[in-house]
């Protein structure tokens, strides 16, 4: 079980890289190069609310928590 | 160890869930009464006030809630409990009754959108400091051996928000009709929660602070930087983390899938009568509110982490069959007209903008044999020499009474997933983090978890679902997946003790 706690461990880290790779090239870049042009401004506006709050918590959250599984942080703690 | 007598823990309890009931009725009647607030503030022709449109819509949701839950997170582990919910639920009401004041924009023109847009960041932020405070504060009054039970109410109250919500604009549309409420009768809702708040506000002034509060403030015990403590200490932030991503994030894309996103699709995809839609969900809400009590209850003796996992594992597997059943009620190609009973017809007039065109109004009546009847109305644009434009279309399904509560149903059990996986919550979150800095550590998880995780569930799902009528669903099974495997293994189920 703590292998598999670890490996997830792994995994959210790869995910978190995944997620904020797919967040910039899909809606910060389009945003950044041309705003409010092509899409609809609802939509726009929806995304740069998204993007300031995603990276932080995808990026920042999910790679602490899949360091912290993977050092072993989780492991027998009793709280 | 019993805290507070029987009597007085009843009072805290009522006390606090009527505040926090109060709070997200305010939150949801903007939500619900979106498309006529955007028609009288957000004029479609100003792209400017169509971007104040989206703000008010995502961000009061997804940005603001988490920073009120640390802004008033920090005061109320500084401060105390008791003033701080009392500061939120006074701002909450305040600023949703001057919602209902506010000039539109034909009256005062572009401070009209701007007004509504601080307003309702002035409501994400006090929604963000409430619901912490008050499940912190009805936990510190109770004996850890029924937290769960106790904390329960609190768990209720953001369902009979919905509730009241849907039933107070529901019930004024109907006493003064639909046209008076599209001009003017959309603001009694805002003016309700005047009375709401007075009678709220009399009640916590009576109330004390919490007796552990109380205790490690009179010890000088209290955190004295608990943002730094609370995110900035690592054996904390794991804690943080982990229930955001064990346990928030599921149970906040699950609360609004089987609430929000169930009621969007009785509504846009499958185009059910509002009067309909609106009872059926009232209907599903009320018989499975109860089901709070219970399985929080029920926490209290097998633990949290096993009734919250179940629930968000039975509903990332139901979520597919569910909604294709739902679908499969209206569903004209698995049904049979009744050509008798089913009519059309249609009538010409001259376009009021331009004489020399003309609009075609086609209605039409299909009635089939299980009992669904179908109104559709399409508006056409003819003018000489050119195609036929069409301008809109609308459709109304009446679902047969069979249909209406096979619906009901498929609604109710996915409320009941909520119910399991949202009940035990509280507690679980309040006896993850220490006194000294409970209010600000559980309350960024469950905002950012319930806040954009799950507040993002319909318009994911719906984005999605352009490409396929459910695959917007993939967004709360892959979401909601992913929180159960974590929490699964990650989470102690840590029973209640003396």
């Amino acid at each position: 079980m703590e292998l598999i706690k670890r490996l997830i461990g792994i995994v959210c880290m790869i995910l978190a890289c995944t997620a904020e790779y797919w967040l910039i090239s899909n809606l910060l870049l389009p945003i950044a190069t041309n705003p409010f042009g092509k899409t609809e401004e609802a939509i726009a506006i929806a995304q740069y609310t998204l993007i300031p709050v995603s990276i932080p918590v995808l990026l920042g959250g999910l790679i602490c928590f899949g360091y912290f599984a993977l050092i072993g942080e989780y492991e027998g703690v009793k709280k | 160890m019993n805290l507070t007598d029987k009597k007085t823990l009843r009072f805290v309890i009522g006390a606090s869930s009527l505040g926090t009931l109060i709070e997200w009725y305010d939150f949801y009647i903007f939500g619900t009464l979106t498309v006529i607030i955007g028609k009288e503030f957000f004029p479609a022709d100003n792209p400017n006030a169509q971007l104040l449109a989206a703000l008010a819509a995502f961000a009061a949701g997804f940005l603001v809630r988490p920073f009120g839950a640390i802004v008033f997170g920090q005061i109320g582990d500084l401060v105390g409990r008791k003033y701080t919910f009392l500061l939120t639920l006074v701002l909450m009401g305040l600023s949703t009754v001057a919602i209902g004041c506010v000039p539109s924009y034909k009256s005062i023109g572009f401070a009209a959108p701007v007004i509504i847009l601080l307003l309702r960041f002035i409501q994400g932020l006090a929604l963000g400091g409430e619901y912490g405070g008050a499940a912190t504060y009805v936990s510190e009054h109770t004996d850890a051996s029924r937290r769960g039970f106790y904390t329960s109410w609190i768990q209720t109250t953001a369902t009979l928000g919905l509730f009241l919500a849907l039933a107070v604009i529901y019930f004024t549309k109907k006493s003064i009709g639909e046209t008076e409420f599209a001009t003017w009768g959309w603001r009694i809702p805002f003016w309700v929660s005047a009375l709401l708040l007075a009678v709220s506000v009399f009640i916590r002034l009576k109330m004390a602070e919490s007796p552990m509060f109380a205790k490690i403030k009179s010890e000088g015990k209290t955190s004295k930087n608990p943002l730094k403590e609370s995110f900035g200490n690592k054996l904390n932030f794991k804690y943080v983390l982990l229930a955001l991503f064990g346990a928030t994030m599921g149970q906040g894309v699950i609360w609004y899938t089987g609430q929000f996103y169930a009621n969007a699709f009785l509504q846009n995809t499958m185009k059910v009568e509002d009067g309909q839609r609106t009872f059926l969900m009232l209907l599903a809400i009320a018989l499975a509110t109860p089901f709070f009590i219970i399985f929080a209850a029920w926490s209290d003796k097998v633990g949290r982490k096993w009734i919250m996992m179940a629930g968000m594992a039975i509903a990332v597997c139901a979520y597919f069959p569910i909604y294709q059943q739902m679908l499969n009620t209206t569903d004209v190609s698995l049904k049979t007209v009744i050509a008798e009973q089913s009519s059309k017809s249609s009538c010409i007039k001259a376009d009021e903008n331009n004489k020399t065109d003309s609009i075609r109004t086609k209605l039409s009546t299909t009635v089939y044999t299980d009992g669904t009847v179908i109104n559709e109305v399409i508006n056409e644009k003819i003018v000489a020499n050119k195609p036929i434009l069409k301008l809109e279309t609308s459709k109304k399904v009446f679902l047969s009474s069979y249909n209406w509560w096979k619906n009901m149903w498929l609604v109710w059990i996915q409320i009941i997933f909520v119910t399991m996986a949202y009940g035990p919550i509280a507690a679980f979150l309040v006896e993850l983090f220490p006194t000294r800095i409970r209010y600000t550590s559980m309350s960024l998880p469950y905002h950012v978890g319930n806040g954009i995780f799950g507040g993002l569930t319909p318009f994911v799902a719906t984005a999605l679902s352009v490409t396929g009528y459910l695959n917007g669903l993939w967004y709360p099974v892959l979401i909601g997946g992913f929180c159960c495997l974590i929490g699964f293994l990650f989470l102690s189920n840590k029973v209640s003790e003396e």
